[in-house]
Order: structure tokens, then C-alpha cells, then sequence
């Protein structure tokens, strides 16, 4: 049989050459130097291939975790834009509000003066000419 | 005296009407002074926000990157020293 064979020690026991974590290639009627599981080599393939997989959605979960966060403080901040936008913009309507009643009545005395000068010029117009 | 009086009022009716334009003028004053720390405000949430996007693209290229090597990795030719050597780094 050609079949390789491949040891993957989850259990250690007995260290001969190598150490008891080690995971040791072996050929067919090796002795193993510890007690441990004992994979044919496709199925090493196999397991080796699914590690790779979970590594790599391992390392996808933890980046989309980072990407969820950063779009969590992104929305946060859009918030807190909005909502100053909307205090800032009720604060200039109020402004623009007061701008204009202070205004109407600026233009009122304006008038007035306008009123009362024309009065007065036309009073002393007529006391010259008298 | 009650012309006088008359006089008085109309001045300070007068005077009162400046006094609030001014003091309105003040208000306008406070309040663009406002907008302006307001815009400033906006400007580094933007740029904060500007500089998540950044590091989202980086997350997603990261991501992109990884999936690229695991690929490679799983179709890399693999004999028995590399398949030790893989199992031998997971520790």
C-alpha cells in the first residue's frame, strides 16, 4: 500500500525524536514516537484545505466586526451632523425672524423721522416766507 | 409740560427703537459667529467620517487580500513537508 501516512497529536504522551505537540510525517510500519491520531494523507488534505477556510472567515468575521464598528461611528457621526444642522438652522430662522420685526420698526422711525423732518421743513418754509 | 412730554416719550420710543437695532445687530453678530464654529464642527466630523471610509476601503482590501492568499494557499501544491510545516505554524 502507498498510501501515506500522516500523525496529528491532539494527545501527548510519549516524546521520543520529536515532541509530543509536533505533528510528525510517517511512513507505513514507522513507529510512532507518541500516542496520538493517526490521518491518512487525503484526509490531511482535506482537514488542511478546511483549516484554511476557517482561518480565512475567521479573519473575514473579525474584519467585517472592525467594518460594522466604523460604519456604527460613522452613523454617529452623520447624527450628530444632523442634528446640529437642524439646532444651528432654527437658530438663524429665529435670527432672521427677530431681523426682520426690528426692521419693520427701524424703517417705521425712519419714516417718522422722514414725517417730521418734511413737517418741519415746510413750517419753517412758511415762517420765511411770512 | 404736556408737550414736553410728548417730546420725551417720542425720543425714547426713538432711542429704544435704536437701542434694539443694535443690540439685534449684536444677535446677528453672535449668531454668525456660531454658524462659523458650527461649520468648523462639521468640517472635522467630515473629517472624521472621511477618515473611517479610508479605513473601511483598507478593511475591505485587507479582506480581499486574505481571500486572494487563502486561495493560493489551498491550491499550492502540497507534499508532506508542507503539510506538517502547516499544521507544525497553527500552534
Amino acid at each position: 500500500m502507498r498510501k501515506l501516512i500522516l500523525t496529528i497529536s491532539l494527545i501527548s504522551l510519549i516524546s521520543a525524536s520529536s515532541r509530543a505537540d509536533d505533528v510528525v510525517y510517517l511512513t507505513k510500519d514507522t513507529p510512532s514516537p507518541y500516542t496520538g491520531y493517526l490521518f491518512p494523507e487525503e484526509k490531511a488534505k482535506l482537514i488542511r484545505t478546511q483549516l484554511i477556510d476557517l482561518d480565512e472567515l475567521k479573519y473575514e468575521n473579525a474584519s467585517f466586526q472592525k467594518s460594522i464598528d466604523l460604519y456604527k461611528k460613522n452613523e454617529d457621526l452623520y447624527s450628530q451632523k444632523v442634528n446640529l444642522l437642524l439646532d444651528q438652522n432654527n437658530k438663524l430662522v429665529d435670527t432672521v425672524y427677530k431681523e426682520q420685526q426690528v426692521s419693520n420698526l427701524e424703517k417705521a422711525m425712519w419714516f417718522s423721522i422722514g414725517v417730521i423732518a418734511t413737517g418741519l421743513g415746510v413750517y419753517v418754509g412758511k415762517k420765511v416766507a411770512q | 409740560m404736556k408737550k414736553y412730554l410728548s417730546y420725551i416719550l417720542t425720543f425714547l420710543a426713538g432711542a429704544g427703537i435704536l437701542v434694539l437695532a443694535f443690540l439685534q445687530r449684536k444677535n446677528i453678530e453672535k449668531v454668525l459667529k456660531d454658524n462659523d464654529k458650527v461649520k468648523e464642527e462639521l468640517g472635522k466630523k467630515d473629517e472624521a467620517i472621511a477618515s473611517n471610509n479610508a479605513s473601511l476601503d483598507q478593511e475591505e482590501q485587507k479582506r480581499q487580500q486574505a481571500a486572494t492568499e487563502a486561495e493560493k494557499l489551498k491550491n499550492e501544491k502540497v507534499d508532506p513537508n508542507n503539510i506538517v510545516d502547516f499544521f507544525n505554524q497553527r500552534k
